[in-house]
């Protein structure tokens, strides 16, 4: 069974990708997004959020409490890919790469 | 944390509220707290960047209410869900017995058939998503199937009601009110038995339809009241504001014409025939009272249905045992 078959959208995208080197918490994914994206996709917290609900709902990311709880912070929770999260974003990346290729080969590849 | 920061984070946590209980449950501390770390940092890079915050928050903020709203309201998230033979409390989350009326830690009454058996992932994975999208979405809306079931029960209702109210006989009451009755119980069956929205949705559109072609395809409909009530001469069921005319005329143009009425009217013009050599025009004229009579034995039906449907809701509530 096919992991994912529309192209998820650039928010979540950014989302997954933000996630793929370790798990982080909601502030930290927002600002990675910022960063990944240079500053194009900006996330308000109901944006992020909404976002979140649904890609737990989906499996493609986990909740955990936070590894190493500092007590004089409030609690964080924080969020991490899950295998299926993996497999998405490998296949978006797959799928953006063969587009890319496809770009190549009829445009500019025509061009020469 | 300065006071304007302090009321622009307050501010942010009140409209946090605004959005549907098991999202705030779930998230309404986090994003507090992300509000507030986002504010504190665009402090210190002055005023502008702070009203960027601020600004991004309020223009997302309505499509996002509306959107999780929507998602709890769409037959996904508001259903009570039995786990571990407990029930789960939509609003809340917390766990009550099964036989439980109401849930002993917000309140909320556990009287529902939206009922089914999951676990934390199927929880969220139920919302319309892959099928067909926003379609999908507006017919699992509890809103549009309430619409539905107006529609339904209106045709049912006004169908049976003018058709027979034709005939002034025990024969043409007792369908009436037979008739309404099924339609009452149809509808409350519908709601009880189909679990699905979708379902109930396409068996609800099916009904209308179906009763819609019935309804009005003029011709038969006209024919048979025409044949009832021309061959019923003087035993037409009368409700108070209710009056119809025979008239027939060698000439259809000297026949009466019902459109300068000031209630409703309806009217039938059947050509002469090998019985008949005149036109004869067959008038129905109501008062506006007799229309507002209409609307109000509709509402009163609404309400039964409502109230059976609550009742049977309970009693099958009530009836249910652990898997």
């Amino acid at each position: 069974m096919p992991v994912t078959q529309d192209p998820i959208t650039e928010t979540t995208f950014f989302i997954l990708l933000s996630l793929a080197p370790a798990s982080k918490h909601g502030y930290a994914i927002m600002k990675e997004v910022d960063r990944l994206s240079d500053g194009r996709v900006a996330l308000s917290t109901g944006t992020l959020y909404g976002a979140l609900k649904r890609l737990l709902g989906q499996g493609w990311i986990e909740r955990t409490d936070d590894p190493e709880p500092d007590l004089s912070e409030r609690s964080r929770k924080f969020y991490s890919l899950t295998d299926q999260g993996h497999k998405v974003l490998k296949s978006e990346v797959e799928r953006m790469k063969n587009l890319v290729k496809l770009v190549d080969y009829q445009w500019i590849g025509g061009k020469s | 944390m300065s006071n304007n920061l302090k009321f622009l984070v307050d501010l942010h946590s009140s409209l946090l509220s605004l959005y549907p209980p098991n999202f705030k449950r779930q998230f309404k501390e986090e994003m507090a707290g992300v509000f507030s770390d986002s504010l504190q940092e665009a402090q210190a890079a002055g005023i502008i960047a702070m009203t960027k915050v601020c600004l991004l928050e309020m223009i997302d903020l309505p499509l996002n209410l509306l959107r999780q709203h929507l998602l709890y309201l769409s037959n996904a998230e508001s259903l009570l869900t039995v786990e571990s033979g407990m029930l789960t409390c939509p609003k809340c989350g917390h766990s009550s017995q099964l036989a439980a009326s109401y849930c002993q830690h917000c309140g909320r009454s556990l009287h529902t058939l939206e009922l089914r058996v999951s676990n934390s992932i199927e929880k969220f994975t139920s919302s319309p998503r892959n099928i067909s999208g926003f379609t999908i979405g507006i017919l699992e809306n509890p809103v549009a199937v309430l619409l539905l079931y107006i529609f339904t029960f209106i045709s049912i209702t006004d169908s049976v009601f003018w058709f027979y109210s034709s005939l002034f006989t025990p024969l043409g009451m007792g369908l009436v009110v037979v008739a309404a009755s099924l339609a009452l119980v149809l509808l409350a069956w519908s709601w009880i038995k189909i679990p699905s929205y979708r379902h109930r949705a396409f068996f609800l559109l099916t009904l209308s339809l179906g009763i819609h072609i019935l309804y009005f395809n003029a011709d038969m409909i006209d024919r048979i009241q025409i044949r009832s009530l021309a061959t019923h001469n003087g035993f037409y069921f009368v409700l108070p504001g209710m009056e119809t005319r025979i008239i027939e005329s060698q000439n259809p143009e000297d026949l009466e014409d019902c459109d300068n009425w000031e209630g409703a009217c309806a009217k039938w013009l059947l050509p002469p025939n090998e019985k008949s050599p005149s036109y004869v025009m067959v008038s129905r004229l109501y008062d506006e009272a007799s229309v507002y009579y209409l609307r109000i034995f509709i509402a009163y039906s609404l309400l039964v249905l409502i109230a059976a449907t609550y009742f049977f809701k309970r009693q099958s509530v009530r009836n249910l045992k652990p898997a």
